[in-house]
């Protein structure tokens, strides 16, 4: 009997010495991801980038040739893409008109129907139209009618910017 | 039995003492700054490194721990950070019976099982090291320019 009441007695006892689970222990450490506004633009434009007007229709009607040039945009924010050329009529080269104006060029997305005429002041020829990062984009550019100029040869320098 | 009692208080003592004097612990060590700041957009679409960021040591006895990490912004809402773009890289270790859960975990706001580490058998305190890399996972989608302030957190909870 002596024993029986030790051994209830010692049971309180060990549940008494049952040890609780430790507490979490937890540490932190701070840090930071810094992103400015990031943005890139590439592109590439067809071997020969020389156009000739062939015959007369073309020169009538103008010469459209797809896929021009190639872009390559990377943005981690929306973005336009404007062009522009950089003056505000072709460059005779060595001979022809002085007044043949750049914005007988004409660009668009290849997707695309409308063209948009160029000058030297920008013009937008694509917003972003998704989320993501880096787009790539076929370029169609256009040529209108050259009846009015002199036959040459003329050079356009084509500026393309991105931009928010 | 009083003499009874007074082993079993007396070895209670003692186990408490031993406890506080002696607990386990988990302490976070900053090998290299933490801040990461993209120069390019190449960079983005690209996984961004922290070699050798982070040393978690452990002190640990009888019982078998389990770690676990989380990542939080303070200044930004949490929707608007990229899913799974903080992770951790087990890059090595010097325990000898640790549970790896993934070399690679990606971290949410929610603690996620790094590894399991075993109790000793002999109650003896054993101490260990694991180190992390922090990798920032490549994006694909926009995120808005900004400095994203976070914080890990490093959990060591007994099973």
């Amino acid at each position: 009997m002596k024993k029986l009441f030790i051994v209830f007695l010692f049971t309180p006892v060990l549940a008494f010495c049952q040890r609780p689970k430790d507490p979490p222990v937890s540490q932190s450490v701070q840090g930071s991801i810094v992103i400015p506004p990031l943005m890139s633009l590439s592109v590439t434009a067809m071997d020969d980038q020389t156009i000739t007007m062939r015959n007369m229709e073309e020169m009538s009607f103008g010469r459209s040739i797809p896929s021009f040039y190639k872009l390559k945009v990377k943005s981690n924010k929306p973005w336009s893409l404007n062009v522009r050329a950089d003056n505000k009529n072709f460059s005779p080269s060595p001979m022809g008109s002085n007044n043949f104006p750049t914005s007988t060029l004409y660009l668009k997305e290849s997707t695309e129907s409308n063209y948009t005429s160029l000058s030297n002041i920008p013009n937008t020829i694509i917003r972003s139209s998704n989320n993501k990062i880096e787009n790539d984009y076929l370029i169609d550019l256009k040529i209108g009618s050259s009846l009015n100029y002199n036959g040459g040869n003329y050079i356009a320098n084509l500026i393309f910017t991105i931009g928010p | 039995m009083k003499f009874y009692i007074c082993i079993l208080l007396i070895i209670r003592s003692f186990q408490s003492y031993s406890q506080i004097a002696d607990p386990e612990s988990l302490n976070v060590f900053i090998n290299k700054p933490l801040t990461v700041s993209y120069s390019s957009i190449d960079e983005l679409c690209l996984p961004k490194v922290i070699n050798n960021a982070i040393a978690l040591k452990l002190k640990v006895k009888e019982y078998n721990k389990s770690i676990s990490a989380q990542v939080n912004f303070n200044n930004i809402n949490q929707a608007d950070v990229p899913p799974g773009w903080v992770t951790l890289k087990l890059i090595s270790q010097d325990s000898y019976n640790a549970i790896i859960n993934k070399y690679e975990t990606a971290l949410s706001s929610t603690p996620t099982l790094l590894f399991t580490q075993p109790g000793s058998t002999d109650n003896e305190p054993q101490f260990f090291t694991f180190y992390f890399d922090i990798v920032l996972s490549p994006q694909y989608v926009f995120i808005n320019p900004s400095s994203y302030n976070y914080s890990i957190t490093f959990t060591m909870t007994e099973q």
